[in-house]
């Protein structure tokens, strides 16, 4: 298995929801929302780190760091991210060392796509 | 003795004016996710509120022995404890300060803790879920703050 992203998933999400950025420059202004974003990605970059270096066996660990990847990125408008980790989440107590290699490189490589548009979108 | 300090001050938002000088009313964002914390923190400072965050339940124990807060946001998962855990220790504290529950848990999750926290005799908001809802969040502590307002005009006319 080369990749853990459905059909569905892929087809349903977005990388990057620009709706959220907009509503948070909105609701908060462009300083604060910006400042929040380089909060959320230096989060995010620390909790692909630890699932990293965590083993398939380290199930609620797993769960831990994908659940709160699954409510940040939501929240920061990267539906498909916030998708795919709560796939993990799911998966994790009976993921198997190949679905979760193949589900952390999904994960990484959607996360990757988001952060370019972001800067894409924001400059 | 600490505890019993807090169970004295917390949810009285007219006793900080009555000791002079009135304090703008506190936000504690219990989050273990620092970037929900600094949006949380956006959020209600927006809101009017100051605020103040911790990442574990340790930290939000710590933070309401030595202050009132006029408000509480309550994540459901916090690193090795749960949400329902700082309920415990809030009920401990004889608390009435508003909760305000949210958390990427599913529904049934965040309204199970909602009722536990209700069967505590806590005065538990209606959860969010994440993505959070900004906009509605934010109405809701406005309007906490307002009735905060409120009960302190009743105060002082009385």
């Amino acid at each position: 298995m080369s990749t853990v992203v459905s059909p569905a998933i892929a087809a349903s999400t977005s990388d990057f929801d620009n709706g959220t950025f907009e509503t948070l420059v909105a609701e908060l202004g462009l300083e604060d929302t910006l400042q929040m974003f380089s909060v959320f990605f230096t989060e995010a970059d620390k909790r692909l780190t630890r699932l990293r270096e965590l083993s398939f066996e380290n199930r609620k660990a797993i769960q831990h760091e994908a659940h709160g990847l699954k409510g940040s990125a939501g929240n920061f408008g990267l539906p498909r991210v916030s998708e795919l980790a709560a796939s993990l989440e799911q998966d994790a107590p009976t993921i198997t060392p190949a679905r979760y290699q193949a589900a952390l490189q999904s994960l990484e490589a959607g996360y990757a796509t988001a952060r370019e548009r972001f800067v894409s979108v924001v400059g | 003795m600490a505890e019993d300090q807090t169970a004295q001050t917390m949810g009285d938002p007219g006793r900080a004016s009555r000791r002079g000088g009135r304090q703008p009313d506190s936000l504690l964002v219990i989050d273990d996710d620092l970037s929900i914390c600094t949006m949380l923190e956006k959020i209600g400072e927006k809101a009017g509120f100051a605020v103040k965050h911790a990442v574990s339940l340790e930290e939000a124990t710590a933070l309401l022995r030595m202050q009132q807060f006029a408000c509480i946001t309550l994540d459901l998962g916090l690193g090795a404890n749960s949400g329902v855990e700082m309920l415990h220790i809030l009920a401990g504290m004889g608390c009435t300060t508003p909760i305000i529950i949210i958390s990427a848990s599913q529904r049934s999750m965040r309204d199970f803790a909602a009722e536990i926290g209700d069967r505590m005799r806590l005065d538990i908001r209606p959860p969010f879920g994440k993505p959070i809802d900004f906009v509605k969040l934010k109405a809701t502590l406005v309007e906490i703050k307002e009735m905060l307002n409120l009960q302190r005009r009743a105060d002082s006319a009385a």
